[in-house]
C-alpha cells in the first residue's frame, strides 16, 4: 500500500453566490488546488456532491466537471448526503494507496440556493429513509431533533447544554473570512433565538450554502515536490441504518463509532494524540453525540467538553476551528473536502486568526444524514 | 405521479403490517431478510396501534410538500410491542407532547401526489383518546 | 314497512367526530349575522389531514372492536356521503383496505345527501335479511361544506358514524322494520363542478325536512301499530337543534326522548353521519329492552324511519369502543381565519 499524501488545496468562500454555477464554483475550487501542478498528470478526479441532480439538475457530475476542467480522466461522482465529500475524499486515497494511481483530485461541491428554502429542505430530506421518514414528512433538521429531544429527556439537560458548541463555531467563523458567518454570539442571543425543529432553535441549526473545495492527492513520489505535504494516516467509513427508528439505540452513532475507531487503529493513535478536529456539526447534538461515538465523552457527558473549554481554539481539543457548519456555514456534500481544507492550513500553520498551536494531528470525521455514513481521516504533518 | 409505490405501501400504511420473528422480535415494515438470515424467519405481522412517544419535534422549517402548514410535528412512537416508529402527531398541539405519554395510531391523509391530486392515507400518532 | 326474512339488528357501531370546533360566534363575527339566531352553538371542524375516508375508517374500527368481528368477516363496505374525496373512485375500496376486510366484498360509496348512510344502512339489512351475508359495514360520513357567509356556513359540519348489521341473535340493538319515503323535492343541491351546495331557506323546512321524516315516522309507527309513548329515545336528522325538536313533536315525541341522540347543538350538522351518531350516542347509554325511533332526512328529498330494540349484549359492548361523548369532550376551539385556511376558503 502506497502512503497517500495531501498537496494542494483550495475552497471557495461559503456564501450564497447567487450569481456563480455550480460549474464555476468547482473549477475555482479545482484551480486553487492544482494550482501550478501539471494537470496532464492527474489520472482520476472524485467529485463529492449531494444534491445536484435534484437542485442543480444535473448528474454524471465527473464527467460534466472534469470535461469543464480539460481533464480526461477517470471521473466519479460520489453521494452519501453529507458524506458525499468525505467519501469521495476516501474514493481518491484508495486510488493512490491501491497503487492504481499517484495523482487525483478531489473535489467537494455543493450549489444549494438555485431553489428555494422549502425545496432546499425537500432535496436534503433525501438523505433520509423515503418511505419511513421523508414521506411523514420528516426534515434532516427534524432528523437531528428527534435525537436531541430524547437526548435531553435521556440524560436531564437542558436545551442550553448544547449551545457551546454553537457559540464556539461562531467564535471561530469570525477569524475565518471564508465563512458564511463571521460573527460572535452569546449565550443570550443563543437562548432567545426562535424555534426551527424544536428543540433545535435557529442559533442551533447550520445553514445551507454555496461552496467548493478541492484537495490534490498525490503517492509518496510526487510529495517530494511538495512543499508542506500533509499525509492521510488513517481514512476509513462506516455505515448504519438510515431510518432512526430502526436503529438499536437512537442516541449511538454506530457509524461514526465504528469509522472512527478503525481510522485510529490504521493511524496506531490514541484519540489523546489527536490535537484538534472536525466534526458534522450543524447542531450541537450531532457534535455531542459524534464526540461520544469517537470516546472522547461518556455517553451524555460530551456537552461538558463544550461547557469546559475542552473545544476552544486553545482547549485541549479544538473542534471547529474554521467555524464548523454552523458559522462557516453547511455545504452538503462539499463539507468533508472543507473539513481537510481546513486542517490542512492548521497542519501547515496557515490558519491564521484561527491558527492552533502546535497542530501535528488532526482528525476530520464527517457524517451522511443523520449519521447513516460516517468517514473518518486522520491527517498528520509528513516527514517525506 | 408513482401510482405503483403508492399503491404497494397501502399495507404497511393503513395497517402497520410489519413482521415477527420467530425469537419474537417485531420489525416495521415487512421487509427482505438481510443477508444471513433465513428467509422464513420473519412472518407478516400486524403492528401494536398504542404506545407512548419516544421522542418528538415540532418542525417549523418544512419541506415544499407540507409547506402549507406552520408547525409539522414528528415524533418516534415506541409500540407496546417494542418496536419504534417514526410518524407524524395529529390532534395536538407541541405545548402537549411530553416523552413517555400515551399515543394512538390513527389513519389520516398524507397529502396529495401529482397533478390531478392522488390522495395518499397512512398512520399518524395522536395522544390517545380519554374516554 | 319493511321487515326481512330473517332477524337482522346492529351488531356493532362507532362514532368519530374530530377534534376541532368552530363557535357559531366566531362565524357570526365575521359575518355580522345577529346573535339571536344562531341555529347551534359550535360545530366540528376536520382538521387538515382529516376527510370522509379517514373519519369513515375511524368509526369503521370503533363499530368492528364492538362487533367483536374479524374484518374478515365483513361482506360489504358501504359508504355514504355528500364529500367523497373523489368524484370518480369508491371511497370504500380504501376504507375496506384499511379496516382489512376480505377482498370478496362488495364496496361501494352511497348518495343521498344527509341520508346516503341510511341508505347503506338499509340496503345491509336487505343482504343480511336475506341471507345473502353475515355482515354488513354501514357508514356515513361527512365533511361538509358551506358557502362562506352563507346560513349553511353556521352548521356545515364534519363527523362519521358506522354500524355493522348482522344476525338479530348478536345484535346489540334488533331492527324491527323500516319504511323509507321520498320526493322529487329540490330543497338543497350541488352540482359536481360546484364546490358549495345551494339551500333552499325557509324552503328547507315545511315541504321538505318535516314532510318527509314526520311522514316517514308516523307510517312506521302505524304500521307497528305503536305511538311514540312505547319508546324510550328517538334520533332524527338534525340539520340544526331546531329542526329535530320541532319534528319530534309533530311525530308525538317528548324533548327528553330526544335528548340523549340530539348532538347539533355542539357539533352542527354532520350530513350522512348526523342521524348515525346520534343513534351511537344513544347506544352509548340505552339499556337492555330499550325502543329506539330513528329517522334521517336526506335533501333531494326523503327519509328512512327505523325501530330498533336494545339487546342484552348492548352494555358489555359499549365499552369495547371509545364513547361518542369521548370525542365530544375533546374539543378544541379554532378562529375564523384557521377554519377558512383548513376547509380551503383562502383562494390563493
Amino acid at each position: 500500500m502506497q502512503q497517500v499524501f495531501i498537496a494542494g488545496t483550495a475552497c471557495t468562500a461559503v456564501r450564497e453566490h447567487y450569481d456563480r454555477s455550480l460549474l464555476d464554483l468547482a473549477l475555482d475550487a479545482l484551480r486553487g488546488a492544482v494550482g501550478s501542478f501539471d494537470p496532464s498528470l492527474i489520472e482520476a478526479l472524485y467529485v463529492g456532491n449531494a444534491l445536484g441532480d435534484t437542485l442543480s439538475e444535473q448528474s454524471q457530475l465527473g464527467a460534466y466537471i472534469a470535461g469543464a476542467a480539460g481533464l480526461n480522466c477517470e471521473a466519479v461522482r460520489v453521494e452519501a448526503a453529507g458524506a458525499s465529500g468525505a467519501l469521495a475524499l476516501r474514493q481518491g486515497y484508495l486510488a493512490i494507496a491501491s497503487g492504481q494511481a499517484d495523482v487525483v483530485v478531489v473535489l467537494g461541491v455543493e450549489k444549494a440556493t438555485d431553489k428555494l428554502d422549502a425545496d432546499v429542505q425537500s432535496a436534503l430530506a433525501l438523505g433520509l429513509d423515503g418511505e419511513l421518514e421523508r414521506a411523514v414528512g420528516l426534515t434532516l433538521t427534524g432528523g437531528w431533533a428527534l435525537l436531541m429531544q430524547r437526548y435531553l429527556y435521556q440524560y436531564q439537560l437542558p436545551a442550553t447544554a448544547l449551545a457551546p458548541f454553537a457559540i464556539n463555531a461562531h467564535a471561530n467563523g469570525a477569524g475565518n473570512r471564508n465563512a458564511l458567518y463571521r460573527f460572535a454570539i452569546n449565550a443570550q442571543k443563543w437562548a432567545n433565538a426562535g424555534q426551527i425543529a424544536e428543540p433545535l432553535n435557529m442559533l442551533d441549526c447550520s445553514t445551507v450554502a454555496d461552496g467548493a473545495a478541492a484537495v490534490v492527492l498525490v503517492s509518496e513520489r510526487y510529495a517530494r515536490e511538495v512543499a508542506q505535504p500533509i499525509v492521510i494516516v488513517g481514512s476509513a467509513s462506516s455505515s448504519s441504518t438510515v431510518a432512526l427508528a430502526q436503529r438499536p439505540d437512537l442516541l449511538w452513532l454506530e457509524a461514526a463509532a465504528t469509522s472512527g475507531t478503525k481510522a485510529l487503529q490504521q493511524a496506531k493513535l490514541d484519540r489523546d494524540a489527536i490535537d484538534l478536529i472536525e466534526l458534522s456539526d450543524p447542531h450541537g447534538i450531532a457534535a455531542a453525540l459524534s464526540l461520544e461515538a469517537l470516546g472522547y465523552a461518556e455517553r451524555g457527558q460530551a456537552t461538558q467538553l463544550a461547557a469546559e473549554g475542552v473545544i476552544a481554539k486553545d482547549g485541549s481539543l479544538p473542534l471547529a476551528t474554521a467555524g464548523g457548519y454552523k458559522a462557516r456555514g453547511d455545504v452538503g456534500g462539499a463539507t468533508g473536502v472543507y473539513q481537510v481544507v481546513e486542517l490542512v492550513a492548521q497542519l501547515r500553520g496557515q490558519a491564521g486568526a484561527n491558527q492552533v498551536a502546535k497542530a501535528k494531528t488532526a482528525l476530520a470525521q464527517c457524517l451522511g444524514g443523520v449519521g447513516a455514513t460516517a468517514v473518518t481521516h486522520i491527517l498528520q504533518v509528513a516527514e517525506v | 405521479m408513482n401510482l405503483p409505490k403508492q399503491w404497494r405501501l397501502k399495507g404497511q400504511r393503513y395497517r402497520l403490517e410489519g413482521q415477527r420473528h420467530n425469537d419474537g422480535r417485531v420489525r416495521f415494515p415487512a421487509q427482505p431478510a438481510k443477508l444471513g438470515e433465513a428467509q422464513d424467519a420473519w412472518q407478516p405481522y400486524q403492528l401494536a396501534t398504542t404506545g407512548e412517544l419516544f421522542s418528538w419535534t415540532a418542525q417549523r422549517s418544512n419541506r415544499s410538500e407540507f409547506d402549507h402548514e406552520p408547525i409539522v410535528i414528528v415524533g418516534i412512537i415506541k409500540l407496546a410491542d417494542g418496536c419504534l416508529i417514526t410518524a407524524q402527531l395529529t390532534d395536538c398541539e407541541p405545548s402537549e407532547l411530553q416523552i413517555g405519554m400515551a399515543v394512538e395510531a390513527v389513519t389520516r391523509s398524507w397529502g396529495k401526489v401529482g397533478e390531478d391530486d392522488l390522495l395518499v392515507y397512512g398512520y399518524k400518532f395522536r395522544p390517545q383518546l380519554i374516554d | 314497512m319493511r321487515q326481512p326474512e330473517r332477524p337482522v339488528g346492529i351488531v356493532g357501531y362507532g362514532a368519530y367526530v374530530p377534534r376541532y370546533r368552530i363557535a357559531a360566534q366566531e362565524i357570526a363575527r365575521v359575518w355580522a349575522a345577529s346573535e339571536g339566531a344562531l341555529p347551534i352553538t359550535s360545530k366540528s371542524v376536520p382538521g387538515p389531514d382529516e376527510d370522509t375516508i379517514t373519519m369513515a375508517i375511524e368509526a369503521g374500527r370503533n363499530a368492528l372492536k364492538r362487533a367483536q368481528i374479524d374484518p374478515q368477516q365483513l361482506a360489504a363496505v358501504w359508504v355514504g356521503s355528500e364529500s367523497h374525496p373523489y368524484s370518480v373512485k369508491p371511497s370504500g375500496t380504501i376504507v375496506a383496505e384499511a379496516l382489512g376486510t376480505s377482498r370478496w366484498i362488495s364496496a361501494a360509496d352511497w348518495e343521498f345527501a344527509c341520508k346516503a348512510g341510511t341508505e347503506a344502512l338499509s340496503a345491509g339489512m336487505g343482504l343480511v335479511g336475506s341471507g345473502m351475508a353475515d355482515y354488513v359495514l354501514a357508514i356515513g360520513a361527512d365533511t361538509a361544506q358551506g358557502r362562506p357567509g352563507d346560513a349553511l356556513e353556521y352548521t356545515a359540519a364534519a363527523a362519521a358514524g358506522a354500524l355493522i348489521v348482522g344476525p338479530a341473535q348478536q345484535a346489540l340493538a334488533t331492527i324491527e322494520a323500516t319504511v323509507s319515503y321520498v320526493s322529487d323535492t329540490p330543497d338543497f343541491f350541488r352540482r359536481a363542478d360546484r364546490p358549495y351546495p345551494m339551500h333552499g331557506n325557509r324552503f328547507t323546512g315545511e315541504p321538505a325536512y318535516f314532510h318527509h321524516v314526520s311522514t316517514a315516522a308516523k307510517q312506521l309507527l302505524a304500521e307497528l301499530g305503536r305511538t311514540a309513548a312505547d319508546y324510550h329515545y328517538a334520533v332524527f336528522h338534525q340539520p340544526n337543534v331546531k329542526f329535530p325538536q320541532t319534528v319530534a313533536k309533530q311525530v308525538g315525541f317528548t324533548p327528553e326522548q330526544c335528548q340523549a341522540g340530539l348532538l347539533a347543538g355542539e357539533i352542527g350538522n354532520s350530513y350522512s353521519a348526523a342521524s348515525m351518531i346520534g343513534l351511537c350516542a344513544v347506544l352509548d347509554v340505552a339499556q337492555a329492552g330499550d325502543r329506539i325511533l330513528l329517522a334521517s332526512y336526506g335533501s333531494g328529498a326523503g327519509s328512512d324511519a327505523y325501530s330498533l330494540v336494545v339487546t342484552e349484549a348492548l352494555v358489555a359492548a359499549r365499552n369495547l369502543a371509545p364513547r361518542t361523548s369521548a370525542y365530544l369532550k375533546r374539543r378544541q376551539l379554532i378562529d375564523y381565519a384557521t377554519y377558512a385556511k383548513w376547509r380551503g376558503k383562502i383562494v390563493e
